[in-house]
């Protein structure tokens, strides 16, 4: 028997698909495109994919999962060696419920592999109902039965709270090893970078409450305290917070207002006497995210190209560099104009600066060739390695332009630690 | 022939409105007034915009320009002690009543004239539909040397 491949593999989507469907919503789902398979008489209230499962595991003593493989051949997993004939004919109508009604199921039941289980599906469901609270926190977007692994998967936006999460879980009962916990972004489905956005990434629109200005998130930041690390700051312009250069707790929203609010400001270094008045490293402060909120670290927000708003993707950026030299060809995200390139075009620049009444000058700063636009404050500024474009590097957060060039002024990595704390506040 | 000085803004006023760009239709969103009608070359002043509108509008009051009124068209002029002038790129946003001031200072040797202020970021607050010049142009103000 010819099973296409890709054919198999949407189907298999589809389902996971549908059980998602189906398992965040009551209401009936009236057609899911399925590339041939009949789904949608199967897609009705009160019987997911999962209850179906659940029932497969009543009727077929030790069943743990059911999928195809690479190739297309039939897999089942099992706690309990062998199949009875009552159990194959179960599979069958379980499976033509699931299936084209071109595929020939006897020759595909009676060629299937049985792999063997630690859990069967009806016990791996009762932790499931357990990890299943588990949505209710802030940072976990997803749980599922794994069929493959034969575990719980809990997808975290940070892996750092899967410990504590683990802990919870093996208190009330689910054995460790049942457990497993992976990286997951949030479910966008054409989203913006003005949307509101879970779990808040760099370059999406944030909006200080206190002062109704729009800026962009920059880059998330940890530091390490004596209990450990501490993963819930993100950096963006100083000039961004009610007062350049005094902290007094702006509270900040994503994306604009009646939304979320996501933090409060609690670092804005105070400008320091210098030959041209008073001065600063970098255009920088840092926001606390509320306990509530989710967040990532070191993601980016992507974007098809400039003035595109839409995400098109996710890139985790790497450390190891505090800035770039001339010529350094350099990508910023904003909630303005989007995912715009360019270059460096002056590597260290001391620039004046006049906001709110306020001249300060600011201290080696970068100049780029990339378009921008106001509502950019605070973007994310990344230099992309050829060898990898998927794991860019962080160059500095973007927070104006000289009027005269047209250039875009930056605050290299370097020059934030120079203000904040060469030991403080790391990005990756 | 005696020409008062200080009739020029309500002249260019007039002329504006009577005949040189006829089409100006009055502003119904901001008012854009600086907070006297005349100033001297290298003076200092206010500009104040107050939102009369029923919706906010977004701004970044550091992109303006300076118009001078010269023969019947406004032409803009350099305003800036220096062009090395940097900008912050952030948006603010203008409540239905609510006002700023954007304090200025003109530039020594300036030219006697009629001029006014432009501001160039001003936007509705849809995201970025730029609001009609006449709505966020100040008030005509007399520069004397």
């Amino acid at each position: 028997m010819v099973f296409p491949y890709q054919q198999l593999r949407v189907g298999r989507f589809t389902l996971f698909v549908a059980s998602i469907v189906a398992c965040t919503s009551s209401e009936p789902v009236a057609s899911v495109p399925n590339n041939g398979m009949t789904l949608d008489a199967k897609v009705r209230r009160g019987a997911t994919l999962h209850d179906e499962l659940l029932q497969l595991s009543r009727d077929v003593p030790g069943f743990a999962a059911i999928y195809y493989d690479s190739l297309g051949g039939l897999v089942v997993r099992s706690t309990v060696q062998g199949i009875s004939d009552a159990s194959r004919s179960r599979l069958k109508s379980f499976l033509r419920r699931y299936t084209t009604a071109s595929v020939d199921l006897d020759p595909l039941v009676a060629g299937m592999r049985i792999l063997p289980a630690v859990w069967d599906y009806s016990t791996l469901a009762v932790w499931y109902e357990e990890a299943r609270s588990a949505l209710s926190k802030a940072d976990v977007n997803s749980t599922r039965i794994d069929e493959y692994t034969n575990q719980i998967v809990i997808g975290v936006s940070d892996l750092s709270s899967a410990s504590q999460l683990a802990a919870d879980l093996t208190r009330r009962g689910v054995p460790a090893g049942a457990l497993r916990f992976e990286q997951m972004g949030p479910a966008v489905l054409d989203a913006s970078l003005t949307d509101a956005v879970r779990p808040r990434v760099g370059g999406l629109r944030i909006t200080n409450a206190n002062i109704s200005a729009s800026c962009t998130l920059g880059f998330k930041a940890y530091i390490l305290t004596e209990s450990g690390y501490d993963f819930r700051y993100f950096l963006t312009n100083a000039h961004c917070m009610t007062i350049t250069g005094e902290v007094t707790g702006s509270l900040f929203l994503q994306p604009g207002f009646y939304q979320t609010q996501v933090g409060v400001e609690v670092e804005n270094p105070p400008f320091f006497p210098c030959t041209a008045g008073q001065c600063r490293y970098a255009d920088v402060a840092v926001v606390q995210y509320d306990d509530t909120v989710t967040h990532s670290l070191g993601v980016v927000a992507r974007t098809p190209g400039p003035n595109n708003l839409l995400i098109s993707g996710f890139t985790n950026i790497q450390g190891g560099i505090e800035g770039a030299i001339a010529g350094t060809p350099v990508k910023k995200i904003g909630a303005a104009t989007g995912e715009t390139s360019g270059s460096i075009v002056n590597a260290c620049v001391d620039l004046s600066v006049t906001d709110r009444g306020i001249t300060y000058t600011l201290l080696c700063q970068e100049q780029a060739s990339y378009a921008r636009g106001e509502g950019d404050s605070g973007a994310p500024v990344i230099v992309v390695d050829p060898r990898d474009p998927n794991a860019p590097y962080p160059v500095g957060l973007h927070w104006g332009h000289n009027i005269s060039t047209g250039r875009a002024n930056l605050s290299t990595m370097n020059n934030i630690h120079a203000d904040l704390g060469y030991d403080r506040y790391q990005v990756q | 022939m005696i020409c008062n000085v200080r009739l020029i803004p309500v002249l260019a006023t007039f002329m504006i409105a009577c005949g040189a760009e006829p089409t100006t239709p009055t502003p119904t969103i901001l008012r854009v007034v600086t907070d006297q009608g005349t100033y001297l070359a290298g003076g200092t002043g206010e500009v104040r915009i107050l939102n009369v509108s029923g919706g906010p509008v977004s701004y970044n009051e550091c992109e303006r320009s300076l118009d001078r009124y010269d023969q019947g068209t406004w032409v803009a002029v350099s305003w800036r002690d220096s062009l090395a002038v940097n900008c912050v790129d952030i948006l603010r946003t203008l409540g239905v009543g609510a006002e700023i001031s954007v304090a200025f200072r003109l530039l020594d040797g300036l030219s006697a004239g009629t001029y006014r202020w432009r501001f160039d970021e001003i936007r509705m607050d849809d995201g970025g539909t730029p609001l009609p010049i006449w709505e966020r142009v100040s008030t005509p103000f007399l520069v004397e040397p």
